[in-house]
């Protein structure tokens, strides 16, 4: 399953900054291309045996569990049922299951790592250390694992229309009032890459986002070595579901940049989307750093090809909230000896009709301000929070933890 | 009375903008590649068909129904239970057969009903680049 060196026989890998074929033994570097393709011939033909038949298992976590053998040691190799590639625990050496890409389920196209894992790493510490609410222990994590894998996507083309009523609010004389907007569209998604495994969540893989596909290489499984990789395993319906859902996000935005208005929301719409039958498989590259904090584990994504980097990290509370209450008494003191001196003179002033009017509406602006403040404040809180649970969640952990190497 | 006017006002303002900063400065510090690709990003663009500002309450009922426009079509597509793969010439041929006796079904059906054939989507659609992605990923080494 290993693709070997010529000169030596021992496993190859990919490296990411030559973009060739490596030998750690004797030093020797392959044009993924050039090498022969005997190994793989032999690699459309291997048969996998389910724990099942082998152990006669009954554990439901290991149903979905195959065994093939190690090309190089001849090591049993464990892997799930949506893996690719993996590495053998016993040699290390990188492993290609390759009846599993084959024929129909092959990729056409991948896009290489071009981000090693000590620069993914770099790229990790330079965005953290910046951070100033990030505490020291997460600064100086310890990592638990970091994995190269290849997430498999569906590059897809497709026609989105919607209708939407929109409601806001618009200045009528001295009021605002309510109001209706109608606005239907067209959209077109040409080559838009949507995440096709079910265990990394939509979120989380659109946040690596963007891909340059200019870099995709037509599929050759030899930059699968070193590396780990699954399968596509989502239905069309999954498909359509997370595409009409972008769709709808973009129309959304749009429609309502359109509207001049405030406070507006879309009230109803009738979206619909067709998918376009040729869309094309491909594995898009990115590292899964892992660690732990406080118990909880944590899992940052760096994309494989443009290094960004995609984490939310819990925050220093005590820092921040002590941070935030000094700022806030510090500006009460300030703003109140301001109000102090000024509003006597605000409310002095002359008690005609037309006064009273202008004083209320200041009074209104400066309440809109305060809550607007809040709102704002509270709401960039609450996305943090969001993402840190997404950072968190154990699905996205035990996707790069359970795999064996 | 002015104090605690003044007190008030001066806590509100103090303390959101102490929030709004540090909010923002969380985010910054915290929350980090938090953005997927952009409508720029994928050249995609929204062309709008309709729009109507101030609609009334008939209106408002009936936009929708009236200017939406239903293109998916299960019949001309795999099932949706069934998980997605490379499809083979041959069924997207099928496909695309299948799409196009619906669509000369339905622009029958115009005819008779409307006199008229003319259908806006398909002329969007054939004003806009093609959706073919052969030959747009060239192996780099070709170049």
């Amino acid at each position: 399953m290993a693709t070997l060196c010529k000169n030596c026989s021992h496993a190859l890998v990919f490296d990411p900054t030559s973009q060739k074929l490596y030998c750690s033994s004797c030093g020797a570097y392959f044009k993924p291309e050039e090498v022969e393709a005997e190994s793989k011939e032999y690699r459309q033909d291997l048969k996998a045996e389910s724990m099942e038949s082998i152990y006669n298992t009954r554990d439901k976590d290991l149903m979905d569990c195959y065994v093939y053998s190690c090309s190089e040691c001849g090591g049993e190799i464990i892997i799930n049922g949506t893996e690719a590639s993996t590495t053998c625990v016993y040699c290390g050496n990188s492993n290609v299951v390759f009846s599993r890409i084959a024929k129909q389920k092959c990729p056409e196209f991948v896009m290489p790592f071009s981000i090693t894992k000590e620069k993914a790493l770099e790229l990790v510490h330079k965005k953290i250390n910046k951070g100033i609410f990030i505490p020291k222990e997460i600064k100086n994590f310890s990592i638990d694992c970091i994995r190269g894998i290849y997430v498999p996507y569906w590059i897809v083309n497709a026609s989105y229309t919607n209708a939407a009523v929109i409601q806001g609010q618009v200045k009528s004389g001295k009021n605002s009032v309510t109001r209706y907007f109608g606005r239907a569209g067209k959209l077109k998604l040409t080559r838009f890459p949507i995440d096709a495994s079910q265990a990394l969540s939509d979120e989380s893989s659109s946040r690596l986002e963007p891909f340059e596909l200019s870099h995709l290489k037509p599929f050759d499984e030899d930059y699968l070595a070193g590396f780990y990789s699954n399968v596509s395993d989502v239905t069309y319906s999954d498909l359509k579901y997370a595409t009409k859902k972008r769709a709808e996000e973009y129309f959304e935005k749009e429609a309502l940049d359109d509207v001049r208005a405030s406070r507006k929301k879309i009230i109803s719409s009738v979206p619909s989307l067709k998918l376009e039958n040729n869309m094309v498989y491909a594995m898009m590259p990115a590292w899964f750093i892992t660690f732990k904090y406080k118990g909880k584990p944590n899992t940052i994504l760096v994309n494989g090809d443009t290094g960004k980097v995609v984490c939310a990290l819990p925050w220093n509370k005590g820092l921040f909230y002590s941070l935030l209450f000094t700022f806030g008494a510090i500006a009460t003191t300030a703003a109140f000896f301001v109000f102090r001196f000024t509003l006597p003179a605000f409310f002095a002033g002359r008690s005609s009709s037309s006064g009273s009017d202008s004083r209320g509406k200041i009074i209104a602006f400066l309440i809109a301000g305060i809550i607007a403040l809040f709102t704002v404040g509270i709401r960039k809180i609450v996305k943090v929070i969001k993402n840190i649970r997404l950072t968190q969640d154990k699905s996205i952990f035990n996707f790069t933890k359970k795999r064996q190497g | 009375m002015i104090e605690l006017l003044s007190f008030l006002f001066a806590s509100g303002v103090g303390f959101g903008l102490a929030c709004w900063i540090f909010g923002t400065l969380l985010d910054k510090s915290n929350n980090i590649g938090d953005s997927h690709g952009s409508m720029a990003d994928y050249r995609a663009y929204v062309s709008f068909t309709a729009r109507k500002d101030r609609l009334n309450k008939e209106e408002k009922a009936s936009f929708c129904s009236r200017y939406a426009q239903r293109i998916d079509d299960p019949s001309t597509e795999p099932k949706g239970s069934e998980r997605v793969r490379r499809l083979t010439d041959e069924e997207i041929a099928e496909f695309k057969r299948a799409a196009e006796e619906k669509k000369a079904a339905q622009r029958a059906r115009e005819k008779e009903i409307f006199g008229t054939t003319e259908n806006e989507f398909e002329l969007w659609e054939s004003q806009n680049p093609s959706t073919s992605l052969k030959g747009v990923f060239k192996p780099l080494n070709e170049e």
